[in-house]
């Protein structure tokens, strides 16, 4: 009580001599007005809006452009008829790459910190992040490799193991680097694995490994399935780090 | 509103960075005031629950902060040392961004930006990156960011870092009224920034709070006479550095 005393005491004789400035009163009933307008009406929309948190203009801008330049050249592209393999397995992994800056939000540390003590529980909210924009990038693979399917020879199930299977391995590689690198780096990071990709893609077949073909599609099989099991191993790991972030097992500044 | 840190203790492998620290603190401006390396930053992450304690709790209104969970997270308003962004971000959309983590929406988190991106003197950069802002216009979006939720606690890990003379002022005034319906814990080790704001001023050292009081009480304890300054108070309890040979 004596300190409680004490203290109304001074901020009492703090106030008399009128340190603050004359506007503070202003300002301040103009912000508990606005909080009288503050609404609580559609949990489930809110907590969309701020999990996904304004995906970057460029993300989207890039998405649309990858979109538009693999269905023009699907279609009417020399290279695409002529090593349609090829051209599915260099440009889906490339859609990847352009979203990853978005996908890797979570691992600008300290915004993790900032992010953590909001309304939501961080790990809901990076995970349905992370889930919706991998969903849409799929999305627009396979939307574009229906649209390049009537001008390929072999069937679709081909044409998707030679799509997805890079860009499944690109991704999950990706994660995992995402907990070595972020910002610039991680950009660098996705490109390189991109561009090994691509370069595997090519010497694939070209050279004497040969990986395209009706005889390979077991292995092509097993490595797009590889690559589905890494990226949800990926996936969890993060589920289970950043659950554990904030418990005291770690602080943001260790792995994460 | 009360909050009670409670015999709180971390640990980081082998050493002890807080050691039992207990306050209890209602309305009011909380000035924490130590070296570098003292667990002023590792004690506020506690008390916003990014980091967990390995001993002793944390009490919101007699509650445990972490069976509170959201509840308590939307009572509170973090300031973190060293903030990051996003690199695409413009001040507006960071501003949103935080807004819709917080809860807020559609034209009233509009608003309350505005208003708040005014306050703290960066209406004329809402879009200006983030990554483009010098050191203390960044600070000033973090302390505006702080308050988009009309936070209850307010947590404030060295706001005046990178703030020039005039904006050092104008943050002294914000916070000075903003504590006066709520909990307002501010670390720093620049003395003056505390001195004219703080209602209660706690000194940490070595993990451990060795002193606490208001200014004048602290004034009256450490040198025995209440006009002289903080200043000299803080180096009574910390130690003055002596000057070395070669640079005198």
């Amino acid at each position: 009580m004596g300190i409680e005393l004490e203290k109304a005491l001074y901020r009492y004789g703090r106030e008399s001599r009128k340190i603050v400035c004359e506007r503070r009163e202003e300002n301040v009933l103009k912000l508990m007005e606005l909080e009288q307008k503050r609404s609580l009406k559609n949990p489930l929309a809110d907590f969309v809006s701020a999990s996904l948190g304004m995906p970057g203009k460029y993300c989207v801008v890039w998405q649309a452009l990858w979109f538009a330049v693999f269905c023009l050249l699907g279609r009417s592209g020399s290279f695409a008829k002529e090593e349609p393999e090829i051209f599915v397995s260099v440009l889906l992994p490339l859609l990847i790459v352009f979203t990853i800056e978005d996908i890797s939000r979570i691992y600008h540390q300290s915004l993790l910190e900032l992010e953590s003590t909001t309304k939501y529980p961080v790990v809901r909210i990076v995970m349905f992040r992370m889930s919706v924009l991998t969903f849409l990038d799929y999305v627009l693979a396979l939307a574009g490799l229906l649209f390049i399917r009537p001008g390929f020879q072999g069937n679709m199930e081909e044409l998707l193991l030679y799509g997805l299977t890079p860009m499944l391995l690109s991704e999950a590689a990706l994660w995992r680097l995402m907990r070595y690198f972020k910002g610039e780096e991680l950009k660098a990071a996705g490109f390189a694995v991109y561009g090994m990709t691509a370069v595997l893609a090519v010497a694939g077949r070209y050279s004497s490994w040969q990986f395209y073909g009706a005889e390979r599609l077991p292995v092509w099989k097993l490595a797009c399935l590889a690559g589905v099991v890494w990226g949800i191993v990926e996936y969890c790991q993060l589920g289970k780090d950043l659950k554990r972030y904030g418990t005291g097992h770690r602080s943001c500044h260790e792995k994460i | 509103m009360e909050l009670v840190i409670d015999h709180v203790t971390k640990k980081y492998k082998n050493k002890l960075a807080v050691k039992g620290v207990s306050a209890r603190l209602t309305q009011g401006v909380y000035g924490l005031l130590g070296d570098n390396g003292a667990g002023k930053t590792t004690l506020l992450r506690m008390i916003c629950g990014v980091l967990g304690t390995d001993g002793g709790e944390i009490l919101c209104d007699g509650e445990n902060i972490v069976e509170m969970d959201d509840r308590y997270r939307e009572l509170l308003g973090y300031l973190p040392q060293d903030f990051g962004y996003y690199p695409s971000f413009t001040v507006m959309e960071f501003m949103l961004y935080i807004a819709s983590l917080k809860g807020l929406t559609g034209v009233y988190a509009r608003q309350k930006t505005k208003v708040l991106l005014q306050k703290v003197g960066l209406e004329q950069n809402g879009r200006t990156k983030v990554r483009a802002l010098s050191g203390g216009m960044r600070q000033r979006l973090g302390i505006a960011q702080s308050l988009l939720n009309d936070p209850k606690i307010l947590v404030l890990d060295e706001p005046t870092a990178g703030l020039d003379p005039r904006e050092r002022v104008r943050f002294r005034n914000m916070i000075a009224a903003l504590g006066k319906d709520r909990i307002v814990i501010l670390s720093t080790h620049i003395v003056p920034d505390v001195e004219e704001i703080a209602d209660w001023i706690f000194f940490m050292k070595d993990g451990e709070i060795i002193e606490q009081g208001t200014v004048e009480r602290l004034k009256r304890v450490g040198l025995g006479d209440e006009n002289g300054s903080l200043e000299k108070v803080y180096l009574h309890y910390f130690g003055e550095e002596e000057p070395e040979d070669d640079l005198v």
